[in-house]
């Protein structure tokens, strides 16, 4: 209990509620700009937050992408572009709701069902993480092996696209993070005799290059769109709202469930769990013919679900050190560089940190109501913001926070190569947040699976020894068997096809 | 820009080639069977699947005519001159870091590309550009205490 009122004392602190209000306004601010992502403005927060107490820089990261996630939704509802990918699943919808006159509506609805969500999630995040937390106590270094690597697994299969891809993807952030002094024997890696490569590819820049630098590089190089915003005022968004509630108590529990489940799955996050909800809706609605015309069904259901997916996958990277997506991947390398390493033991040594966060998780979703409806108000002004001074700012912000971790000019090197190389990657269909799990998970996974092997003098079968190590080991691998076949089956299904006259696809 | 698959797989097993190659000269560890190279190497051969896999794929799917297929951007001139600014202004920055210091450098980096998507209005871009740079230096040296270079400009300002 005393733990408890330190963290409410550590949250209800000036500085902190100043942080999460700004934070808010920036998060929001993110992602109702077409282009720019949750992880982008969580990318671009990090080198901020390096000068702050953790619990402030956690409130910070927490709060800006919750009002990110929701602000996605209204460009979508408004000019048919997703803010954040996160709202991409039901924009069709969304803006044809728009177009009947219903913006009030489909603009509340994402606002009051994000907030549902978000709390939804943040509870479950706050009864599971202390429980889970006693049982991961008794892990060993054979479990923690096999639990990254199935979340690197989950990363790559899930992610959309070809499992080759993903797998390339994961290899490469496994590849970088060997770069360095190796965990077991502290030999220097692949340095080329850089003493700044002793120190490893630096994440931070890794990934502002491959989250910001990337996506600014997209924008230069896709055509200038003006969006055309409907002339008109928006009224009160919450009007509807509780009707909407009545109407749907099964989609928003099923949603809540759903998305907060997908969110705790590591590798998957808020993009993911919207597209399976809008599409579980889909199945189970009484009227799915009207899904994609301007129906509300999906929009409660996705929007719902986006927000409580953000809050599950902080259980498996608070609890585990395992990431549940992107944001929460490079939260990790945060908590790191703060001292407070996440899993298990954080329960134990600071569970005045843990309470913070749920309580600051539990707030941010709350400041989304007045926050949400203030950038509803203001949306006109945010899109007249010009784009063209918008991405060289961003550009220079990359500079700036790449160079601010360890105050070297190398930094922006690391984040202008893995910029490029991200924006490659994603033009030729290999998923980015896989290579920056696996750069995160990389060290992690390396010396526990050094640390078994010499536990087990080399025997690959001391890797199923332990009950729940093997039952890890099984799921894990079994992942990989059913993928692998499911690859097999398509390339067997694709060759009479292609016997014919070579088809582009 | 779009790569050919099999371009892709023949980079991918240089890449494993070359991991290997390396990993061969870490050294054991003192009574182990294994040491430093053994993480490496796993990823080589990862690599090397991965690219064979890709090798022969990209050779019976053929999604990409030739080797390279350019993005459509590239077919519009001023896309190419965008890149190459963003990009080229990034490594001039980083080469003139010191020199120049963080205002002067950013102010001149942003100022090109904000007039360059803007269609060449020089004066409004620098007003903006030397405004939210003066701002960023401000926040990032003064609050934040990272030590920006102030290249000429040192002393003559806080």
């Amino acid at each position: 209990m005393a733990a408890f009122e330190t963290a409410l004392g550590l949250v209800f602190e000036p500085y902190t509620l100043w942080i999460m209000l700004l934070s808010g306004l920036f998060g929001l601010f993110v992602g109702a700009m077409p282009g720019l992502t949750a992880t982008m403005a969580t990318a671009l927060l990090v080198p901020v937050t390096f000068f702050m107490p953790p619990v402030p820089a956690i409130a910070s990261i927490v709060t800006a992408t919750a009002m990110a996630i929701f602000a996605g939704d209204l460009p979508g509802a408004l000019v048919r572009i997703p803010g954040t990918p996160a709202s991409a699943a039901y924009v069709e919808d969304a803006h044809r709701l728009t177009r009947k006159g219903q913006a009030e509506l489909v603009l509340g609805c994402g606002l009051v069902f994000s907030v549902i969500g978000g709390i939804f999630g943040s509870l479950v995040l706050a009864v599971s993480a202390p429980i889970l937390a006693e049982f991961a106590l008794g892990f060993s270094s054979f479990e923690y092996f096999w639990l990254a690597l199935f979340g690197l697994s989950c990363a790559v299969f899930i992610s959309t696209g070809r499992p080759v891809k993903g797998i390339v993807s994961v290899l490469l952030g496994l590849a970088l993070a060997t770069v360095g002094i190796d965990p077991t024997a502290g030999h220097p890696r692949f340095t080329f005799g850089s003493v700044e490569l002793t120190a490893g590819v630096s994440f931070i820049p890794a990934m502002i290059g491959m989250f910001a630098m990337a996506e600014v590089l997209r924008w230069v190089t896709s055509p200038r769109t003006i969006e055309n915003l409907a002339e008109r005022q928006i009224g009160n968004v919450f009007r509807g709202q509780w009707a909407l509630f009545k109407r749907y108590p099964v989609n928003v529990l099923r949603s809540n469930i759903v998305g907060t489940a997908i969110g705790i799955l590591p590798g998957a996050g808020a993009d993911i769990a919207a597209w399976i909800t809008y599409a579980l809706s889909k199945r189970f609605s009484k009227e799915p013919e009207k899904f994609g015309t301007g129906h509300i069904e999906g929009v409660v259901d996705a929007g719902t679900a986006n927000n409580s997916a953000l809050a599950g996958a902080w259980v498996p990277a608070l609890v585990f050190g395992i990431p549940g997506d992107t944001i929460t991947a490079i939260v990790i390398g945060v908590l790191f560089i703060k001292g407070m390493n996440p899993g298990p033991t954080i329960m134990l040594n600071n569970p005045e940190f843990l309470y913070a966060i749920f309580i600051v998780f539990i707030l941010a979703n709350l400041l989304m109501l007045p926050l949400g409806w203030l950038a509803i108000k203001v949306f006109r002004q945010i899109l007249a913001i010009p784009r063209e001074f918008l991405m060289p700012l961003i550009l220079v912000s990359c500079v700036v926070g790449s160079f601010a971790i360890n105050n070297s000019i190398f930094g922006v090197g690391i984040m202008l190569t893995l910029g490029v190389i991200g924006y490659l990657m994603e033009e030729n269909g290999f998923p980015i947040a896989p290579a920056i799990l696996g750069l995160v998970l990389g060290e992690m996974i390396e010396s526990h699976f050094m640390t078994s092997m010499i536990k087990a003098d080399g025997n690959l079968l001391a890797f199923f020894e332990r009950p729940l190590s093997a039952v890890l080991g099984i799921v894990t691998l079994t992942v990989w068997v059913w993928v692998a076949l499911g690859a097999v089956r398509r390339s067997a299904a694709r060759v009479p096809a292609s016997a014919g006259p070579s088809t582009a696809g | 820009m779009r790569i050919h698959d099999s371009l892709i797989g023949v980079v991918l097993l240089a890449l494993a080639a070359f991991m290997a190659y390396e990993a061969a000269g870490f050294p054991p560890m003192p009574g182990q069977r294994f040491g430093p190279s053994l993480v490496p190497n796993l990823l080589a051969a990862g690599f090397a699947i991965c690219g064979l896999v890709l090798v022969a794929s990209g050779l019976r799917r053929r999604e990409v005519a030739g080797l390279v297929e350019l993005g459509e951007w590239t077919r519009r001139g001023g896309h190419v001159l965008d890149v190459g600014l963003v990009v080229g202004g990034l490594v001039l920055l980083i080469l003139l870091w010191k020199p120049l210091g963080f205002l002067i450098g950013a102010t001149l980096y942003t100022t090109t590309l904000a007039a360059r998507f803007r269609g060449g209005r020089l004066g409004s871009s620098f007003v903006v550009a030397l405004l939210a740079c003066f701002a960023i230096d401000w926040a990032f040296r003064r609050l934040l205490l990272v030590p920006l270079p102030q290249g000429p400009l040192t002393g003559l300002y806080w």
